[in-house]
């Protein structure tokens, strides 16, 4: 907060300051200076009935820059001269002529003279003479541009026939190499400081917008789909249009498709369906990490009511300390032992460079309790932190048998409370051949949290095409990547993410996309009997991440699916030394 | 995650501009500073030069394009522009001449000019102000030897340009002297200065013009080294002076003497000869082609002869206590400066 007050009011500090700066380097450039460095005096005119005007003894005191005395002749056509002379010759030359002598010369307009009286002569036209310093003589306006030297020397106009009497403008100026440039520039660091300021003050306000409206790629897609659009995931957190926002993103974080309760249920109005599922669930603790698998469309086929099963059991004990036990009455759960809660969302600046930004915040932690005897908390909460502390490495993978009930996923050690969309359960590595290329390769049916963290440490190429293992989305929709088994991320850089992004393409863009996905499954080498269209009709709409899922889960017998259910055993399809690889990249 | 990317490299960039801005204004800043400002007069300033080798070179390119202008058209008024004095009074004598010789200008007057100039320039600190040059003289044509020529050039006052007042050709053999030299100005020796000369300028002046008016008896014919042009005029006067109503006279017209290095001086001065010729008892007939006859334009005269000479010189006179005493005369010019025949 400190920081972002630091920001805003040095922002608004540079935006005045240079806002000052810019003006006065303007007005100093195009007013005072000019483009050709010199500061003029505004004109003088001269009506002298002498024979020349002459600066004073004192008048000149400076010297090293040019001086620019600009003389305009006035009234009666006349060729005029100007020159500068050492002062022995100038008062030689006049001798005891009348004339004006120029007594003060200050910016802006003050030029002050006094006449010195004596005898009109005439003398020789100064053109004719050899001592002058530098003179311009002609008909018109002649300018005399001179170098100030460090000695006696004086200023000399009159008329170029050395006959008394001068009418003149006189303009003098003096050339300050650089001022322009200098002014310029001020005007340039002036102009500087106010983009950088309003950038500061712009990118400020710009996060906070970000803070609340924060858009990525696919969020229509994924909120209009209708699987996570179910009215019965709406909380109490939509009483206002911003909490309806944030329900609604909580509902599409908290995806792990739950079983609808049984038609009728009296929690199916107050509570998210999954909640009701997580009360009745009961699982045999889970000694090893289990895998994160959560599959919708399993999850529909077992607790779907028309198929007449047990809703799932509850969360076991040790996963939550605050819940009762199994078949107590529920209570929200707490925060995770080990996963310290976070209320509010972190900045996006505050993560490190790589580190992808992450969804917002969850409404609160813990949550407040549910009207209602039951209190069944909403989803909890669910970030991409605490996904990524799931998946730290040491952390034996998600990657439960297929065929097992949906399971929170997450590590059983209570690290884990939130109910994400589980990715597919993990499957050994099946060949899918690459309609594009037609070359078959190793495709990991074993999801891929989308923890960004372990992107760097890919090395294999992105596979794009239908034939990749379907994206897993992430269940807050925050991350439009697909983290699948065969996604490669370069290290790090936007062109990672672009390449990702480009490698998976949205759910939606899936569905219309990739047709061999959506219809084919055929595509799976090995699976089993394939499954009728009219098999997919009957379940709900299922998000596009489960399609790979499903249609692996449809390849398979009904029955292998219920007697995986049954056992308690986790799968171990995995191979030893691969088990600590969370993201199932390996070949 | 397109849009939390764009977010993130729109922030990231967003600062990065930010620095990038920041660095740029301090750059702009630092160099807005680099404006050169004048200084105040230390009023140390170097010593007022009123004539440098440039103002001299030019002055005698200038003087020998006009000279070659001028008398080629004989005009005076041109003339005046770069000579002045006693030099300038010959010069329209020698205009006038030439006229009454050669009214059609079929065979103008050779015009030199001045080759391997030498200039002197004492340190002065007002007007007047004068120099001496010693210069090689070239004919209109290439190999044409004009001798070398010591010329005084002269500005009384800021008013007028730089002219010439005297000019002399040495003599074959003469050498100019090495001249002293003090901070880069020749040294200048006033008229009445004789300190550590055999004679001062004035003195130098004044006792050839008393030689030259009494004769090689004169006293003061001592000081000086023998010289045809004072033999020639000794013998001109001689014979001049058997007329009776002959009457003649010198005047010093003008001295300026420059310090040698061997303590001597050199000294560039200018007498004025007047003459007259009282012809009541005769008549007097001149040559057509005779100087007198041509400026006045009488080849008779019965009443009167009245001329003026300007006699230049240039002198160089021995330190005080040196071997040799004389004073040796490196150049005479005499020349018409006016004349009436009446």
């Amino acid at each position: 907060m400190r920081t972002r007050t630091f920001r805003v009011a040095a922002g608004i500090a540079l935006c005045v300051i240079g806002l000052g700066a810019a003006v006065v380097g303007a007005v100093a450039g195009f007013v005072v200076v000019g483009t050709d460095d010199v500061v003029t005096v505004r004109p003088k005119e001269f009506t002298a009935k002498g024979l020349a005007i002459v600066t004073g003894p004192d008048l000149i005191d400076y010297y090293g820059n040019r001086a620019v005395v600009t003389v305009e002749p006035i009234g009666e056509r006349r060729d005029v001269f100007v020159g500068v002379g050492h002062r022995i010759d100038v008062r030689s030359y006049l001798g005891a002529a009348q004339r004006t002598e120029l007594t003060e010369i200050s910016y802006p307009s003050t030029v002050q003279s006094r006449e010195v009286r004596g005898n009109p002569a005439r003398v020789t036209p100064p053109a004719q003479l050899d001592w002058w310093l530098a003179s311009e003589s002609g008909r018109g306006t002649q300018t005399l541009r001179w170098t100030l030297a460090d000695g006696p020397y004086d200023i000399v106009v009159m008329a170029a026939d050395g006959r008394p009497g001068v009418d003149v403008r006189v303009r003098f100026g003096l050339e300050l190499p650089g001022a322009f440039r200098s002014a310029m520039l001020v005007l340039l660091a002036g102009v500087g400081m106010l983009a950088a300021g309003g950038l500061l003050v712009r990118t400020r306000a710009k996060d906070e917008l970000d803070e609340d409206e924060l858009e990525w790629e696919g969020r229509e897609f994924w909120e209009q789909s209708e699987f996570w659009s179910h009215p019965r995931r709406t909380t109490a957190h939509q009483d206002s249009p911003r909490g309806a926002r944030k329900g609604r993103r909580a509902a599409s974080r908290a995806v792990p498709h739950p079983p609808s309760p049984p038609p009728g249920s009296d929690e199916e109005s107050a509570e998210p369906p999954w909640v009701a599922w997580q009360r009745t669930e009961s699982t045999p603790p889970m000694t090893a990490p289990p895998a994160h698998a959560s599959e919708p469309s399993q999850q529909h086929a077992q607790s779907s009511p028309g198929a007449g099963e047990q809703p799932p059991p509850a969360w076991p004990q040790q996963f939550s300390p605050q819940h009762g036990s199994p078949g107590s009455s529920p209570s929200p759960p707490g925060p995770p032992p080990t996963v310290s809660p976070s209320p509010a969302r972190g900045s996006p600046r505050d993560r490190s460079p790589k580190e992808p930004p992450s969804r917002p915040a969850p409404p609160s932690w813990p949550p407040p309790p549910f009207p209602g005897s039951h209190g069944t908390p909403p989803a909890p909460p669910h970030d991409s932190r605490q996904r990524r502390t799931n998946h730290a490495p040491g952390v034996t993978p998600p990657g439960p048998p297929h065929g097992t009930r949906p399971q929170p996923w997450g590590a059983p050690g209570g690290q884990q409370h939130g109910a994400p969309p589980g990715p597919p359960p993990a499957q050994p590595p099946r060949h899918v051949r690459s309609p594009a290329s037609g070359q078959p390769h190793v495709q990991h049916a074993a999801p891929v949290p989308p923890d960004l963290a372990d992107w760097p440490s890919s090395p294999e190429p992105v596979q794009a095409g239908p034939a990749s293992p379907p994206p897993q989305w992430p269940s807050d929709g925050r991350h439009s990547h697909a983290a699948g088994p065969t996604d490669a991320v370069p290290s790090n850089g936007a062109a990672s993410w672009q390449s990702r992004r480009s490698a998976s393409p949205p759910p939606d863009a899936l569905w219309d996309d990739v047709p061999a996905v959506r219809d084919g499954m055929t595509h799976f080498v090995g699976s089993g009997p394939s499954v009728h269209d009219d098999t997919i009709s009957d379940r709900p709409p299922a998000a596009p991440r489960h399609l790979d899922w499903t249609a692996d889960e449809r390849a398979r017998p009904a029955g292998d699916l219920s007697d995986e259910k049954a056992s308690p055993e986790p799968w171990n399809g995995w191979p030893p030394e691969q088990t600590g690889d969370p993201g199932g990249r390996h070949a | 995650m397109a849009g939390l990317l764009s977010r993130r490299v729109i922030r990231v960039a967003g600062m990065r501009r930010v620095r990038l801005l920041l660095a740029g204004v301090l750059v702009a800043s630092s160099l807005a500073g680099c404006v050169t400002l004048p200084e105040t007069k230390t009023g140390q300033a170097s010593a007022w030069t009123p004539a440098s080798k440039k103002n001299t070179t030019r002055f005698f390119a200038n003087y020998d394009a006009i000279n070659k202008k001028a008398t080629a058209r004989r005009d005076i008024e041109l003339m005046e522009s770069i000579q002045s004095g006693p030099l300038l009074r010959t010069t329209q004598a020698a205009f006038r001449i030439a006229e009454r010789l050669d009214p059609e200008g079929n065979d103008p007057a050779p015009v030199p000019v001045h080759r391997d100039i030498r200039t002197y320039v004492p340190h002065f600190r007002d007007y007047p102000i004068w120099y001496v040059a010693v210069s090689r003289l070239e004919g209109d044509g290439a190999t044409d030897d004009g001798g070398t020529a010591v010329d005084l050039v002269m500005r009384p006052n800021a008013a007028v340009p730089w002219r010439k007042a005297q000019t002399v050709v040495l003599d074959e053999r003469a050498v100019i002297p090495e001249l002293a030299e003090k901070n880069g100005h020749a040294v200048v020796v006033e008229g009445d200065d004789g300190e550590g000369l055999a004679l001062s300028p004035a003195q130098v002046a004044g006792w050839y013009a008393a030689m030259l008016e009494a004769g090689p008896s004169s006293p003061h014919a001592r000081a000086f080294a023998p010289h045809p042009d004072t033999r020639r005029s000794h013998e001109a006067s001689a014979q001049n002076k058997q007329e009776s109503g002959y009457e003649q006279s010198f005047e010093v017209v003008s001295v300026r003497a420059l310090a040698t290095a061997d303590g001597g001086a050199l000294v560039l001065f200018t007498l004025e000869e007047s003459e007259q010729l009282s012809l009541r008892n005769g008549e007097l007939e001149l040559s057509s082609d005779d100087a007198v006859a041509a400026y006045t334009g009488h080849a008779k005269g019965r009443d009167l002869l009245r001329t003026s000479w300007i006699w230049q010189v240039v002198a160089v006179v021995p330190p005080e206590g040196a071997e040799d005493q004389l004073v040796h005369l490196l150049g005479v010019d005499r020349a018409l400066a006016s004349a009436e025949l009446r």
